[in-house]
């Protein structure tokens, strides 16, 4: 009698969690099935119909649905819960930047860049990115500690190679521009960018 | 006359340097065509012509080309060499696994893993594949330390989320693995090796 009684009250206390991880997996799937199809708005009520603001996956997913729907605005923002809830996990802060950079928020893809190097200091591509984005902005000094580390994991990698010798190039390190503009060369030997590279400083 | 002596000296070293890049450039180049034609014994022949020990480039593609070859213990001797010259590089480290898992040696394997994380702590792929290992000698407790790993940094990550659900079965962790598992459902709504594990843990 008192197996019983147990078992019915175990079954009453764990139906609404069952019901909840079982709709919440009917919800994902069929927003997996509408988001194949093309369909971006029916992919997201989906998992709207069954949003719960803890859920981390649930978070995460919207703020990429919504990426895809061009609604960068709404992306950040559930990127950014998704990031409150698991502030040492990468992923979320990586689908993050999409949404910046489509925003045209460096300041921000810089700063979550950085703290992602704080969690994991080798990512090859977010030095790699990082190193990009001061290149572009002319702080040589700064693009050359991130390619650095990209060629010192990597040092037969072209990218991070094609990098690091435009930055010695640009902070008048012609010798070791010269050596990996001929490094890059060797990857990729009819590579125009190596080629120039090496023509302005003979 | 002694800065004479030193011109042409520079003169001629800088000459000689040149003739060998050009030389190692042709080699590389060659050896992508030769490559590209499905004729590895070609490509490594080509390299071999301007091979020095020194050379971590060399080595590298020659570690790569003895692989495709199919000779895998002279891919393993290159790729050694390769890691010698750069002992803080990735790349090399990742290269030289390739033979060792088709020669079977996964004690070599394991410690070019354990190697490449003392280097790059978080690096993910390299954890999973560490846990891997350690999970098919079920020697699950260091298999979790490796997906916890995977997991807290892509908690939404399909290959880890399901190895750790696994591994918190195998040890005993009921509760955990039916979160991990219900999880994977997330990602993967008929998955069926987490539906296997769910039953198990019922």
């Amino acid at each position: 009698m008192k197996t019983v009684l147990l078992a019915i009250i175990l079954s009453v206390i764990s139906l609404p969690a069952f019901s909840q991880a079982e709709k919440m997996r009917e919800a994902f799937y069929s927003s997996y099935s509408l988001e194949k199809a093309g369909n971006i708005p029916g992919a997201i009520s989906n998992v709207q119909s069954v949003y719960d603001d803890k859920s981390y996956e649930c978070n995460l997913r919207l703020a990429y649905l919504k990426y895809m729907s061009k609604s960068y605005d709404e992306s950040a923002t559930y990127y950014k819960a998704s990031i409150e809830l698991r502030p040492l996990a990468i992923e979320p802060r990586m689908g993050y930047v999409l949404p910046l950079i489509a925003l045209n928020k460096w300041e921000e893809v810089i700063a979550e860049y950085k703290t992602i190097l704080t969690i994991d200091s080798k990512n090859s591509i977010v030095n790699y990115r990082l190193g990009y984005i001061y290149y572009a902005r002319k702080d040589f000094k700064n693009a050359y500690t991130h390619f650095e580390r990209v060629v010192s994991l990597y040092p037969f990698d072209y990218d991070g190679l094609i990098m690091l010798a435009w930055t010695n190039y640009q902070l008048g390190k012609s010798m070791e521009a010269k050596q990996l503009f001929e490094k890059a060369l060797l990857y990729a030997p009819n590579d125009k960018s190596a080629k120039d590279g090496l023509g302005m400083i003979k | 006359m002694k800065n004479k002596i030193i011109l042409i000296y520079t003169v001629l070293v800088f000459g000689l340097n040149l003739k060998a890049q050009d030389a190692l450039q042709t080699a590389f180049e060659k050896s992508y065509v030769q490559e590209k034609s499905g004729n590895y014994t070609g490509a490594i022949s080509e390299l071999k012509n301007v091979y020095h020990a020194s050379d971590y480039e060399t080595n590298l593609r020659l570690g790569y080309l003895h692989y495709m070859a199919g000779q895998q213990a002279e891919s393993m001797n290159y790729y050694a060499k390769a890691m010698l010259i750069y002992p803080n590089a990735i790349e090399a480290k990742m290269g030289y696994v390739y033979p060792a898992s088709i020669l079977g040696k996964w004690d070599e394997v394991l410690k070019q893993y354990v190697d490449i994380l003392k280097i790059d702590p978080v690096n993910s792929g390299i954890n999973y594949k560490a846990g891997l290992i350690y999970y098919n000698r079920k020697n699950y407790p260091t298999a979790y330390k490796h997906f916890d790993m995977v997991v807290s940094h892509y908690p939404f990550d399909y290959d880890g989320l399901l190895m750790f659900a696994w591994t918190n079965l195998q040890l005993g962790k009921m509760n955990e693995a039916k979160i991990f598992f219900k999880r994977v459902l997330l990602l993967s709504p008929n998955d069926k090796s987490a539906l296997e594990g769910l039953n198990l843990v019922k």
